[in-house]
């Protein structure tokens, strides 16, 4: 039984020491990156400087990620208000494993986003997920200001609402 | 199958392991109803877990809770007869089914394969994504395989208690019959 003691003791370090070893370094400069919109163009992050942005990068085989988008579903109202911009990307080659496509799985979990002005849907390019997300975590957020500057990382939107809210202002 | 209601009846005839029972069961539920839905949670545990709870998950939580709760007092009962507890099926029961929700959408899996990347560049990309997709599109065969390994530890323990302690002679076959022997 001591193995399995060990094993979670592992695992809770690598996941809180992994999001602790994120948060340390912050607020950084965001770096430039492009991402590819729905109809395939290549499109800046610079283009939404100015604007409080989550970007956030999900697996449509994700559970935290679906749970994420009916979260957000709930919140928008509050977020858009407060002058949240959100870029929802499918993860470069959706994480590593086959899912539905971004079309359904937004559809099925988060339809009502699909309309939201301050909602934009894509696909992570290859070199954003090099300088974004080169371990590839299935579901991971940054929240970039309006000086372009990262001031907070984390994952599963669902689970970690506060974050955002506290990000633009809401409490 | 007989061997494992015996066993069970010795154990569970006496007040204490009952209780014993009990109690690990009123600590395992709620762990396991806080644990199992942690995937929608990025491997966050605790009370915001509870509202992602579906009838499938309740359901292996109240199984996975009462079989380890079932378990561990006959494992007690064992240590304390003297006797040798078998441990690793139920050891790896309580790890997969720990570890499915934890792994499948949190940053442990990616974090872990970074630390081997040094040596093998390719693997974060080539298995990390690999294995946590498995693992969050397979949840209920995998709660089910944890299911069936604290079944085994149950049958196995169930089994030993039911044969009581055995006075073997080092040294000699305790298989040994007298037809094989020749002594008749």
């Amino acid at each position: 039984m001591h193995r399995v003691f060990a094993t979670l003791f592992i695992t809770g370090t690598l996941v809180f020491g992994g999001v602790a070893q994120a948060a340390k370094d912050l607020p950084v400069k965001a770096p430039p990156a492009k991402f590819a919109s729905g109809g395939g163009k290549q499109i800046p992050l610079a283009r939404y400087k100015g604007q409080k942005v989550m970007l956030w990068m999900f697996s449509t085989w994700c559970p935290s990620c679906a749970a994420g988008f009916q979260a957000l579903v709930e919140q928008q109202p509050v977020l858009a208000k407060a002058g949240l911009r959100v870029i929802a990307l499918k993860n470069y080659r959706n994480g590593g494993y086959p899912g539905p496509s971004l079309q359904d799985f937004v559809k099925r979990f988060g339809s009502p986003l699909l309309k939201a002005p301050n909602w934009t849907f894509g696909e992570v390019t290859a070199d954003m997920a090099a300088k974004y997300n080169p371990r590839r975590y299935p579901d991971i957020y940054f929240l970039i200001d309006e000086k372009g500057m990262l001031q907070a990382v984390d994952g599963a939107p669902g689970a970690t609402m506060s974050t955002i809210k506290k990000f633009v202002g809401l409490s | 199958m007989n061997g494992v209601l015996t066993g069970l009846g010795i154990v569970f005839r006496l007040r204490t392991y009952r209780i014993t029972a009990l109690a690990i069961f009123a600590l395992a539920l709620p762990f396991y109803l806080m644990t199992l839905p942690s995937s929608f949670t990025g491997g966050r545990i605790g009370f915001a877990t509870l509202r992602y709870l579906d009838a499938e998950l309740t359901f292996f939580a109240l199984v996975m809770a009462g079989l380890l709760a079932l378990l561990l007092a006959l494992i007690v009962y064992l240590v304390r007869q003297g006797q040798r507890a078998r441990k690793a099926s139920a050891s790896g029961g309580v790890a997969v089914g720990v570890l499915t929700p934890i792994l499948c959408c949190s940053p442990a899996l990616p974090i872990a394969l970074g630390f081997v990347a040094g040596a093998f560049p390719t693997l974060v990309g080539a298995i990390g994504g690999t294995l946590q997709g498995f693992i969050a599109t397979h949840k209920t065969e995998l709660f089910s395989a944890a299911t069936v390994l604290l079944l085994i530890a149950l049958y196995q323990n169930a089994r030993s208690v039911a044969k009581g302690p055995s006075c073997r002679i080092p040294g000699v076959d305790t298989a040994a019959t007298p037809e094989r022997t020749g002594l008749t």
